[in-house]
């Protein structure tokens, strides 16, 4: 038996052709009215507390919501995004700065995952979902549900993006290219 | 500058005034049903934050952390008022 719970999330809209009385009318009247409407440049956000059995179901349940509304809006995101900072790593755990340097170096703990972005720089990223994963795995998390969560995130957001298609076939082509065929033995 | 209405919901009112005290500026809602008014952030450029506020959320204890979040994350808030 699952209850309900309150979740935090923002979606990112673009191209909001509408008006902004237009656009919060619209979205008021399809059920949006748990959500703190805030824009900046051109991008709209939408700041959820939204109750329901789980997150994945919220931000289902959201991103139909905005697709019944009578406006036209891209839905780009969702976040907290995947990619995470070493501070924001911190910040998301309640822990100082220093306890995660001591992981992300090895001098504390073994095998955390390797960044997977800006690897060279100052501030590398690191994935929130392989981090959790970790976390888990080495008993500091021992709720599963944010594991999960933060896997569904880094899923959801690959979708939105694969919507669109010309994005969908400029990867599908790729794939298709860096796919191993059948006489090519694959060394695992 | 405009002059505002007080919100009908406590929490929220508590909520525009300490955004106000960050710095933040009333702004009318238009022709919008359901909002009660808009906030701009200290910042006046097209860089600014802007939100929208309902008249009747669907919690308006939750709408009104939302609003407090918000100006605690802007980075133009005043922090110097405090």
């Amino acid at each position: 038996m699952s209850s309900n719970k309150t979740f935090k999330f923002t979606l990112i809209l673009k191209n909001a052709l509408a008006s902004i009385d237009e656009l919060e009318d619209s979205l008021y009247e399809v059920g949006c009215d748990d959500a703190l409407i805030h824009c900046r440049n051109s991008s709209v956000y939408l700041e959820f507390d939204r109750v329901s059995t789980s997150l994945e179901d919220a931000v289902i349940s959201a991103i139909k919501d905005i697709q019944r509304a009578s406006i036209i809006v891209d839905i780009v995101g969702v976040s907290p995004e995947n990619l995470v900072t070493e501070s924001e790593i911190a910040r998301r755990l309640n822990k100082s700065r220093q306890i995660i340097s001591l992981w992300t170096n090895g001098d504390r703990r073994d095998s955390f995952p390797s960044p997977i972005m800006r690897i060279s720089e100052k501030s590398p990223l690191w994935s929130w979902s392989e981090v959790t994963k970790w976390l888990f795995d080495k008993k500091i998390i021992t709720d599963i549900e944010i594991v999960d969560n933060a896997l569904f995130i880094a899923n959801i957001n690959g979708a939105l993006e694969e919507r669109d298609k010309k994005t969908r076939d400029n990867r599908h082509r790729l794939l298709e290219k860096i796919s191993f065929n059948d006489n090519q033995a694959r060394h695992v | 500058m405009a002059i505002r209405s007080k919100h009908p919901k406590k929490e929220i009112e508590e909520a525009i005034q300490y955004a106000e005290q960050q710095g933040w500026k009333y702004k009318s809602a238009g022709k919008s049903a359901h909002t009660w008014g808009r906030l701009l952030c200290p910042l006046h450029t097209r860089d600014g934050h802007q939100m929208s506020i309902w008249s009747t959320p669907k919690s308006p204890f939750n709408h009104a952390e939302q609003i407090r979040r918000l100006v605690d994350k802007c980075l133009h808030s005043n922090e110097e008022t405090e």
